[in-house]
């Protein structure tokens, strides 16, 4: 921890509550507790975004994929939240900032920063489909990008966290996450 | 994917605050509450109504599913403790300070 710098962290939402997460896609009850402990060890400001999914489907909504949510109304709907996400932002930017992060989930259709999901045959009665992962940010991530930048706010560092990847091991992703974080604390060195 | 539901089904409401860290924020997540956090209590108007209305969105869906809901607010945010439980009471949703 650095001590005298400062630094934030925007947190997908469901890394502080897996019940917004879909039916299935849970790993753990509640929050991702190492992850946490992680962003609290490398002293930053932890600010948890809503989830634009759950705040538009809801708890009960079905799994979907990108192709799902790349419409007009779930775009708009983002940049609602993104428009408050960004308020928030520029609300602790007055205090300054050293280091501005951001902590996706890889694989989301909508919080992936690397990685997200594609299955353009999904419609229809609910069912399993199938799905693949693909290079690319969710909706999500893509529209606040652009609210930020249109803002005028900084551009956050970003990193997806791979919850939703085959072949998750929270071990591996922690040592990938404290790289990236520490990155950003030798920058100012 | 895990192929099970491991969502505990019980949302701990807390203010932006005590994210940070500290003892109710650990024992809450040792319980398997899902954290959801409160926008800070000096953002100013109208940020602050915008940021308070989506997470009332959220227990409001919550609530309607069955799912428990806890506020866990320190004496510290009077402010934010105020505003939470107008906008509760005006979408009619019971949730107890704990």
């Amino acid at each position: 921890m650095t001590g005298r710098r400062r630094r934030i962290a925007l947190l997908s939402h469901c890394l502080a509550n897996q019940n917004a997460k879909v039916a299935d896609y849970a790993l753990c009850p509640g929050a991702v507790s190492p992850l946490l402990d992680l962003l609290r060890a490398e002293g930053f400001l932890i600010q948890q975004m809503p989830c634009p999914e759950m705040t538009f489907l809801g708890v009960s909504r079905w799994w979907q994929v990108r192709e799902q949510y790349d419409t007009p109304g779930y775009h708009y709907h983002c940049r609602r939240v993104a428009r408050s996400v960004a308020d928030i932002l520029e609300h602790h930017l007055r205090e300054g900032c050293d280091d501005l992060v951001l902590i996706g989930v890889d694989g989301s259709p909508s919080s992936g920063v690397g990685v997200t999901d594609h299955g353009p045959d999904w419609g229809g009665r609910p069912e399993d489909r199938p799905v693949t992962h693909v290079p690319g940010k969710g909706v999500w991530i893509g529209v606040l990008e652009q609210v930020l930048a249109e803002r005028g706010l900084p551009r956050p560092r970003m990193i997806g966290v791979g919850l939703e990847l085959a072949g998750f091991e929270m071990v591996t992703e922690l040592r990938r996450l404290t790289t990236f974080l520490k990155a950003g604390d030798d920058d100012g060195r | 994917m895990t192929g099970d539901d491991l969502r505990s089904r019980r949302i701990a409401v807390v203010a932006d605050t005590s994210l940070q860290g500290g003892a109710l924020i650990l024992r809450l997540e040792a319980e398997g509450w899902g954290l959801l956090q409160l926008p800070p209590q000096d953002l100013p108007q109208p940020a602050f109504d915008a940021a308070l209305g989506l997470v009332l969105d959220q227990i409001e869906d919550y609530a309607r599913h069955g799912y428990s809901i806890g506020l866990f607010l320190p004496p510290e945010v009077p402010t934010l403790t105020l505003a939470l439980q107008e906008g509760l009471r005006s979408r009619g949703i019971a949730a107890d300070i704990m």
